[in-house]
Order: C-alpha cells, then structure tokens, then sequence
C-alpha cells in the first residue's frame, strides 16, 4: 500500500492523518486528507490519561497543545445531582480508595457503610476530591506519594484541536486537498479505485479512511446503509449544543453532567469559554423548548446553538475491503463518559496492529469483531446513568429505568448488587474500577460485602479507611487551584 | 441454610485428599484462619489417588508463594525438577519435535510482534528455527537452567519455570501445612451423601464407621466419580470426546538413567501420546490412548517397550471421560480437581485448573446465603478456563500431519470450535494471533505451539517493512548470539538443582 487517503478535515480526521503519517513514514507511505462538506460536531472534545501518551508519540508538546486550543484539565466525569439534589460524585480515572490483601477496597468501603461510615466514596480518591474542589496536579510517581492516584485527560476547544493537528500533519507530509466528492468509484471486487471530485478532479488510491462523520460519505457506499435498522433503546434522541462565555466561573478540572426534567445536561469548561450540551428526548420536549432550557444553563452564548440527532445503529461492519470508517462514520456515540478521542485511539491502534497487506483484507473480519465488542461494552456502561436513575420527577426519568439492557450488563448489576463482586470485563476501553465507581455513584447499595472481609478486625479496617480519608484530605489542600495551575502552565485566551 | 445461625462457624467439609483435595485444604486455611471458619478434610487410607499432573505450568508459583511456600524446601520435599516447557515429539510427523517453551520468543519491536520479523526473514531465505530466539527453549534443548531475573533489560527476564514434582508428596507437604494451620483430618470413607428435602443442599456426609460430617460448604475432590458433584447431586457431564477421543491412560514409574532434563517430553504414538516427566530421583512415564484405536495390553506393551528405565512400579491403567461438569459449583457443593472435570494433561494443566477453581472460590467465598447470581458468576468465569484449555489441546490434534494411522487419521480430519478454527485460520493468513483471555494462555503460548506445529504464515505485518532487511538480520543475528552466550554462561539443571533444593530422600 503506497498511497492512504482520508476523507474529512476534522480532529478525527486530522488525527489519523498524523498518526498514519507518524507510524507508516518508514514504508513510504503517502496520507493525503480530501475535505469534504462538514457537519455538525461538538465544539468541545475530551481526551483521556492515555492520550497523554499518544500524544508523546505523535511528538506533541502538553503545553503547547494546551495553549493551542484552549484547554483545561480533566480528572473525570462528575455527575451532579444525578441520584437526589445535593448529591455529587465523580467517576475518577484511577482506582478510588487502596487496599491491600485479597478484596478490592469497595468491599471495605460497603461494610463500613454497613457499620455506619456515612462518608462517600468520593472522600477517599485524591482525584476525585481534586476534582471536586476545583484544584489539580499533575501525577507524581516518586517515593509512593499519592499523587500517584492522580491521572488526567483534556478539555478541548474542537475546532482549535483540529487547526492544531492538521499543522503538524502537514508538517509531517500529509497533503490537503479541498473537492466536492461526488462518488466513489469501485472496482468488481468492491473496493474503492477513486473518489470521483468536481471537473474531472479524481483522487486515487489504494486504501481509503472515512472520517466524513455521520455522512458516511464512502464507507455508507459500500454498507448498504438503507437497509440498516436504526436503534431507539436510548432514552434520548436529540442534542443541541452551544458554547458560552466562562470568564469568570471557576474551571473544575472534570466534565460535568446533570440531570434535567427530559434529558441531561453536559458542560465541558475551556479557557474563556465553556460548551454546554442538551441531550433530550423528542418525546416529551420540544426543539424550542430545549433550547430555552439550554440557554438557560449557558450565560453570555457565543456563535449559535446547533442540534444534531442520536440515532445509535448496530453495526458489525467498520472496516470494509479497502475503506475504515472512523469517528462518526463508525458509530454514533452518545455525549457521555466515554468520547470519541478514547474510541478513535482503540481504533487507531487496531487499525495499526492489523494494518493489511496490499488487496489483502483479512484483518478486516478481526478489527470488525473487536469494534463490535468494544462498543457493546460502552454501550453497557453508558446505560448505567440511565436505568439505575431513582428519580421520580418525569415521566422521561421512570421510562430510563425500563430500558432493555443486555445480558451481561444485567449480570453485572445484579452481581455487584449482591456482594460488590465483579465480572471478568475486558478493560482496554474502560477499567474494573470504573465500574465500580459507576455502580456506586449511581447508587447502587450491594445487600452484602465479600464474607472474609469479617476476617478484619472492625476497628483496624475502619483505622485503614479513616488513613486514607486524611491523607486524601490533606494532600487536597495542598494543591493549587484548576485555573491558578493553568494560567502559571498553559494560559491561552480567545481575543 | 438459616442465615441467623451465625455464632457457629461456618464449616468448609473437603472430601477427598489427593492433590486437589490437599491445594484446597492449604489454601484455605491460609485464607479462612478464624475462629469463624473451621476445615475438615475427609480422606482415607484405603483409596488411592491418582496423582495427576505430576508437570506444572508457571502459575504454580503463584500458588505457592500465596502459600507462603518456600520454594526449595518444597522442591526438596517432592523431588521436584525446574520445567522449562513441554518437548512435543512426533506431533506434526514422525520424527519431527518442538519445545513449547515458558518463554517469550523473541521481542516486540515497533508495536510489531516478534514473528512477523521472524517470518519476514525467512520468506528472504534465513530458516534459523524460531528457538535461536527464546532463551527458555534454548536452555531447555542444552540442559541448562538458572533462575530468570526481573531485570527487563536483561534476556534473564524473558522466561518463566514451573515444576515436575510427585504429586503424592506435594499432597503430604500440604496436609502437613494444612494440619498445622488447623485443617482437621478425618480418616474415613464417605458411603452416603444426605441432601436437604428442601433446598437439595448437602447436609452432611456419612462415613462408614457411622459418623456423620456436616458442613455449610462442600468441596468435592473425589477424583473422577465425583461423589457429591454427580453421584448425590446429579449435575450432569458436558462429554468432549469428540474432540479430545483419548480415554484412557497406562501410567509406569521408572528409574533414571539420566541426568533429569528441565522438560516434559510428549511423544505422540499410534492411538495417543506419550508422557515422561523427569523427578530427581525417578521418571514419571505413561501412555494416553483412545481405546477405539487400541486395546489395554497393546498400550500397556508399547509403553513398557519404549521406557528407558527399569520399572519401579506395575503399570496402572486410568480410564476417563474428557469433558466437564455441567456447573462447577452446583447449591452448596463445589467441584475441585477430577471431579470437575478431565481435560488430558497434555499441556500440564490439571493443576491449573484445581489453583484456579480454588482462587476464584476465594474470591467468590460464599456465605450461608449461597448468592446465586456469585455462584453464576464462578461457573461463567470457570466455563472460559476450561473451554480454552480444550481448544488449545484440540490445537495440537487438530493440526497434525499424520495420516499414518487411523487415530491420528481421525484426529487431523474431526470438525472443531468455530473459534479455534478461526484462530487458526487467522494465524495462517496473517501471522495475528486472536485475542484471548489472559488468565491461562497468552499469545505466547498461542505462537509457540502454533509455529511448533509448523503453522507458517503466509505473510507478516507490512510494518515489519519499516525495518530493513540488512538492518533486521542483524538484529536477529545479535538476538540470536546474546541468547546463546547468555545459556551458555547458565549452570547445567543438575548443577542447579544440586546448588539449590537436592532432594535427600
């Protein structure tokens, strides 16, 4: 393969192109990207603790991509208000609490519970609590300081990630190309020869990557996407979204979601500025009244609201003969926890682990069936917000509790309910401790806790947990706040 | 089964002593010490045990350091040998063999693994054998053995041991261990099984001198009859043999004639294989047969004429049935060992199974409530353990190239999983190996039988490319010459054994 077009000037797009251009550059490899019509996208995007690393690879600097878009940092998803008014939690990217011997800690946590330690789990993660009081750190390895709990993602401007990825594509060879494509052109055995451009101006190649987003501008030629059965287990089905002036409210180092009568609410903070999206059902709201709910959550707006649909559909099928989709042209991801970055890094890596030879598509089969685990999985976690919700204010809210949920997602609630155990989960996509965290913020109270932790004598367990609460406490106050961190770090500003 | 009837303690009941019954009772103990809990072990002078799995596979170690064992006092204890792989001979075709080595084979460079480099090189004509790559299949082929370092930087780290050890005596060290952690042992032979007319639980067995043992757990390691499992609890068997069609086994001690090598050694034969596991002081030998394709005496005779010692002992014929047990953990009674199933012990894993069924039982520990959606969970997570030991035995059937007789005739032609078949398929095409569950097999283990049963693939990953060919051979040449200085410069297995754990019985 010598020549790798992608279609789709956007992060998703741009990504790929460096990561191709970076990873293939020893075989000769030319990555062009053909813009094509956009659509609608987030503004603001979230990467993970593992994009850190990625990023290193590509040979991008944290500050100078912090200051390039606008960035803050991010520790985790903190739900507000989620179960009861007044109550808070953040699902961190690490493990919350420690312990040592044979149980994890939430075995320890549910008996306390049980004994009467009404702290919440919240109060023994470093993360979570920094989170939460708007401060942040970076991790620190050395010498077994709890620091080490700490892991972050970013919160980024969109569109200034993408300006910012496609100058070290070029950089790096990758050639832009702006053309209407019209069609593709594919040969008897189904792959794609050429994209089929204005005037005669037609772009060839021998493997192609759709990043075109929900337009599914060349993989949707080759899938047969009319006869694709669109799935409407979500709660929700719509989004708008905005972004709004934050000049003044202090940027907690975490997205957050919050509950609303027919939907929830997601704000991610930039510097200067935050993005705020409704997810909503159409069932039961209006277009104009959810933007005047979300207007209501924004402050001073900046540029205009946009609205897209959620429509989820069970693919098996990503990667066909010679053309990937990637981003929204692989799947329609919802607004939650897990975000498109994390995904197209899986994909990427996929992608690169089973890179085929020339007209030889094998690997195709093996990529599909793990995308198609891969998003089943999400799929699951996702659901959790929704059908443990014990809220009683909408008809929107008691429909959630009724959704379908798979086999396995059934399993695993049912098993945590019973004694906080766990099932085997593949945790590439999201960690053991996640879940729990999940299972826990959502409100889930396991009947029982693990029978040998009786093994533990009550006062020393309860000693260990209260160590752990402290000195979470007091490395907490000794961090700087979000926003002082990022002006001393990366400060950028929107003229 | 009344959950308010705590003030007494809840009583774990293991019935049989041989090595599975043993491992539970130790780790147990070490887990449950409390006045809460109380073991018993239910064995007796009169049965014999079968001793299974005399070879080991590295997890083994885990096991013992959980234990608190300390590793040459138990080696000295059970005349144990180090293991470094398993030689299979004879497998592919007549005169051919591999090692499936407990070590990596070569380095993953460039986020590309090890054998696209391998095979990239040898479709430009380099036919060095996959072994100049892996430090554990070399020490192995040259008698060497030294303990693996945690240095990654050094080729030291790249391997993993277990060991050959007689299983009888692992058994006695352990009930040693367990007696003095307070296991109680009860000499007797169970005759009845009474279960609850209510919940079908067990409520207690009986013994044949009329003493009754009641218990809230009950852990079956009854061997293959599966006293409580099956005969009292009727559980059902999932049968394999379609897959797996040996059943039966001829089984001989014999002196050593040699120095003990640090690997087990399978040779297939007409109708099955061949095992010989090397102690410090005698040779474990046997012959896994299926019966369609040869009777007992004809086993027995091609056993006893391929031996290399003197036989200490008479041969013994094992009849069995590979498969499972429909649950593993069925009401209040858990299936250990034998009785939970048999999968041949061609890949040393018997007591695997029986480490990993007693620490998913540790981490599932019930109480008097017996959860049944906990109980689901064990069953699920044993169903994977088992089902993919069975596909990575049926591998080595599977792809034979031998059609010189009617066993392995049938053998290289029966239909198997779905999922083996796309893994092998998929290794063919693209030299990938298919995910899989990390907590037995990993792609290692998958690649070294794969490549020892001379699946090549047909092509390597395209990024094997970006490394260039004078570049690559010499890479692979210093791969190949820091291997072979790095065994060269180890002490002899016997040196070692002799240095760290000599056995004085």
């Amino acid at each position: 393969m010598k020549n790798i077009v992608i279609v789709g000037s956007n992060a998703t797009g741009w990504t790929t192109a460096l990561f191709l251009a970076k990873n293939l550059q020893d075989l000769n490899v030319k990555v062009s990207l053909v813009d094509c019509q956009k659509v609608e996208e987030c503004k603001a995007s979230s990467s993970v603790p593992s994009s850190n690393v990625l990023y290193q690879s590509l040979g991008i600097d944290l500050k100078e991509l912090m200051i390039a878009t606008h960035a803050t940092f991010n520790l985790g998803a903190h739900y507000n208000d989620w179960n009861d008014l007044n109550d808070a939690f953040v699902v961190p990217y690490r493990q919350q609490g420690f312990t040592k011997g044979i149980f994890d800690f939430q075995q320890l946590f549910i008996k306390s519970q049980q004994l009467g330690n009404i702290s919440n789990l919240n109060e023994y993660s470093l993360a979570a609590m920094t989170a939460k009081l708007g401060k942040f750190a970076f991790p620190n390895f050395e010498n077994n300081s709890i620091l080490s709990t700490l892991a972050f993602g970013l919160n980024f401007d969109n569109e200034k990630y993408s300006d910012f990825l496609e100058s070290k594509a070029k950089s790096c060879g990758v050639k832009k190309y702006t053309v209407n494509i019209n069609g593709v052109s594919q040969n008897n055995k189904g792959s794609i020869e050429k994209l089929l451009g204005n005037n005669d101006f037609d772009i060839h190649g021998d493997f192609f990557i759709d990043c075109s987003g929900e337009q599914r501008l060349l993989i949707g030629q080759l899938a047969n996407d009319e006869f694709e059965e669109v799935i409407t287990n979500n709660a929700y089905d719509k989004m708008l979204f905005a972004t709004f002036d934050n000049k003044n409210e202090i940027k907690n180092a975490c997205v957050e979601f919050m509950p609303h009568s027919f939907g929830y609410i997601r704000t991610t903070p930039l510097q200067g500025r935050k993005e705020v999206v409704y997810a909503y059902s159409s069932q039961f709201l209006n277009d104009d009244e959810a933007k005047k709910e979300l207007l209501s959550h924004g402050g001073k707006l900046i540029g205009a609201v946009s609205k897209k649909n959620i429509n989820s559909v069970n693919r098996e099928r990503f990667w066909i003969n010679n053309c990937l989709a990637l981003g929204e042209s692989a799947a329609n991801i919802e607004p939650l926890e897990i975000g498109n970055i994390q995904f197209l890094q899986n994909a990427l890596d996929r992608f690169m682990k089973l890179y085929p030879n020339k007209n030889d598509f094998t690997n195709a089969e093996q990529y599909n069936r793990l995308t198609v685990a891969e998003y089943a999985l999400v799929s699951d976690y996702h659901k959790l917000p929704f059908v443990l919700n014990k809220r009683s204010d909408s008809e929107f809210w008691k429909s959630c509790r009724t959704l379908l949920i798979s086999n396995s997602l059934q399993h695993a609630i049912e098993l945590f309910k019973s004694y906080g155990r766990q099932p085997v989960y593949d945790e590439s996509l999201i960690e053991k401790h996640r879940w729990v965290s999940a299972f826990i913020g959502f409100g889930i109270k396991s009947s029982n806790y693990h029978p040998l932790v009786d093994m533990l004598d009550e006062s020393e367990m309860s000693n260990q947990l209260l160590q752990i609460k402290t000195q979470v406490t007091q490395a907490v106050n000794s961090l700087p706040n979000h926003d002082a961190f990022i002006q001393r770090f990366c400060l950028s500003s929107y003229n | 089964m009344n959950k308010s009837n705590t003030q007494t303690s809840f009583k774990v009941v293991i019935v049989g002593g041989g090595t599975a019954g043993w491992m539970a009772a130790a780790a147990l103990s070490r887990y449950l010490g409390s006045s809460k809990y109380s073991i018993k072990l239910i064995e007796s002078d009169q049965i014999g045990t079968i001793g299974v799995g005399e070879a080991t596979i590295p997890g083994i170690r885990d096991f013992n350091n959980k234990l608190g064992i300390d590793e040459n006092e138990f080696m000295r204890a059970t005349n144990a040998t180090y293991k470094l792989g398993i030689e299979f001979v004879n497998w592919t075709k007549v005169g051919e063999s591999y090692i499936h080595p407990f070590s990596y084979l070569g380095h993953e460079m460039n986020g590309v693994s090890f054998q696209h480099y391998w095979v990239k090189q040898r479709q430009l004509g380099n036919k060095n054998p996959i072994s100049d790559y892996s430090i554990g299949y070399k020490a192995a082929l040259d008698n060497k053995f030294a303990h693996p370092n945690n240095d990654p930087n050094s080729v030291l780290s790249n391997y993993f041991y277990a060991f050959h050890f007689d299983a009888s005596l692992y058994a006695q060290y352990l009930r040693r261990l367990s007696c003095q952690a307070g296991v109680e042992r009860v000499e007797g032979k169970v005759v009845d099984v009474k279960l609850n007319d209510g919940s079908g639980f067990i409520d207690y067995v009986k013994l044949e001198n009329g003493s009754i043992v009641d218990g809230d757990l009950f852990i079956d390691c009854s061997g293959f009859r599966g006293l409580l499992i099956e005969q009292a609890l009727k559980t059902g068997y999932i049968d394999w043999s379609h897959w797996l069609p040996c059943d039966r086994a001829v089984a001989v001690q014999t002196e050593s004639v040699e120095e003990a090598i640090p690997y087990t050694k399978s040779i297939a034969r007409d109708a099955g294989w061949q095992w010989q596991i090397p102690l410090q002081n005698r040779v474990g030998n046997g012959y896994v047969y299926c019966s369609k394709y040869v009777n007992d005496e004809r086993a027995k005779a091609t056993l006893m004429s391929s031996l290399q010692g003197k036989p200490i002992n008479e041969p013994r014929v094992i009849r069995f049935n590979t498969g499972k047990r429909k649950k593993l953990w069925n009401k209040n009674c858990i299936a250990i060992g034998l009785s939970s199933g048999f999968l041949e012990p061609l890949e040393s894993t018997s007591i695997h199974l029986i480490q990993t069924s007693i620490m998913k039982l540790i981490t599932h520990f019930p109480d008097r409530s017996f959860s049944q959606i906990d109980i689901d969970d064990y069953n699920q997570q044993m169903d994977r353990q088992f089902d993919q030991v069975k596909n990575f035995l049926i591998l080595h059937y599977k792809t034979t190239q031998r059609i010189d007789t009617p066993f392995w005739q049938y053998c290289k032609a029966m239909s198997i999983p779905d999922e083996l078949a796309y893994r092998i398929d998929l290794f063919l095409k693209t030299g990938h190996i298919a995910e899989c569950d990390k907590e037995i097999f990993v792609n290692e283990n998958w690649l070294a039988v794969l490549l020892g049963q001379n699946l090549i693939p047909k092509n390597y990953h395209p990024r094997a490319d970006c490394i260039e060919k004078s570049q690559l051979s010499g890479i692979l040449n210093q791969m190949k010459s820091i291997i072979s200085q790095s065994v060269s410069a180890m002490p002899s297995h016997i040196e070692t054994i002799n240095k760290f754990c000599k056995s004085t019985n």
